[in-house]
């Protein structure tokens, strides 16, 4: 079931191959911008998941960061995941700066649960996403989704 | 859209993500400026008028969320349909405006 939901939340990802922001609130407008919702909506959830990322730093460690939130302006849990040309600072606590960034919304009473198993999922496989150099060379969308689903099992 | 209204939207995901600390501990995430949490919040109710943060705050403590979304005419607090006089695209998000059934504040999505 679990996986099933990974596989299928990763397939609808928007994918980022280096992209060039030089600080960690630029990478997160590009995602958010990534994902194609209104305009108006779009500066609101650039917003919200900012004033998250103000309260405490979502770069998890190993130069990998998960900005998230959830908020009223979507309708269902979107994910972006993004790679900086060159890595970024996220003021994470080992101090490592970002190489992948994962995005991920949802909104505040559907989805939760996904959104926690998401974001544990994630966090639980961040040693394995950091040591795998090959998803930090691949150049093509498809290829990077198939790394990735490798590396969570699914 | 208002500007009553974005605020108020703020607030709710604000107060949502205070809840959230303790599940997002669980998997790992530390929310440690909890002062910097209090000053947005602080800072979002002084723009408020009193009686729409009076009203959120009632209807939190009574349903959980004050704000809900509309989708397809439906409020997504009670699942009412919304009576066809609400139903405008000039209306939409343009103010403060409750759900005639359960009082929520109500946010058109689409």
């Amino acid at each position: 079931m679990e996986k099933s939901l990974i596989k299928k939340i990763l397939e609808n990802a928007k994918i980022m191959l280096d992209i060039d922001a030089q600080e960690k609130f630029q990478i997160i407008n590009e995602l958010v911008q990534s994902l194609k919702i209104d305009k108006d909506k779009e500066e609101m959830l650039a917003n919200a998941v900012i004033q998250r990322e103000k309260i405490g730093s979502t770069g998890i460690g190993n130069g990998i960061a998960i900005p998230h939130t959830r908020s009223m302006v979507v309708k269902e849990l979107m994910v972006a995941i993004g790679r900086p040309v060159k890595p970024i600072d996220f003021g994470a606590q080992d101090k490592k700066p970002v190489r992948l960034v994962f995005l991920l919304v949802a909104p505040p009473y559907a989805s939760k649960r996904e959104y926690l198993i998401l974001l544990g999922k994630i966090a639980e496989t961040f040693n394995e996403i950091s040591a795998d150099e090959k998803l930090f060379s691949i150049d093509k969308e498809e290829d990077f989704k198939a790394e990735l689903n490798k590396l969570f099992g699914v | 859209m208002d500007k009553q209204l974005l605020l108020l939207i703020s607030l709710q995901e604000l107060d949502i993500l205070r809840k959230d600390r303790i599940k997002e501990k669980k998997v790992g995430f530390e929310i440690d400026n909890i002062k910097k949490m209090e000053e947005a919040r602080a800072s979002i109710v002084s723009q408020l008028k009193d009686h729409i943060y009076r009203k959120y705050t009632r209807l939190t403590k009574r349903s959980g969320s004050a704000v809900v979304p509309v989708v397809n005419n439906i409020c997504q607090g009670c699942y009412l349909l919304l009576p066809t006089q609400m139903i405008s695209p000039d209306l939409e998000n343009q103010s403060v405006i409750t759900c005639p059934n359960c009082g929520r504040i109500l946010y058109w999505i689409d």
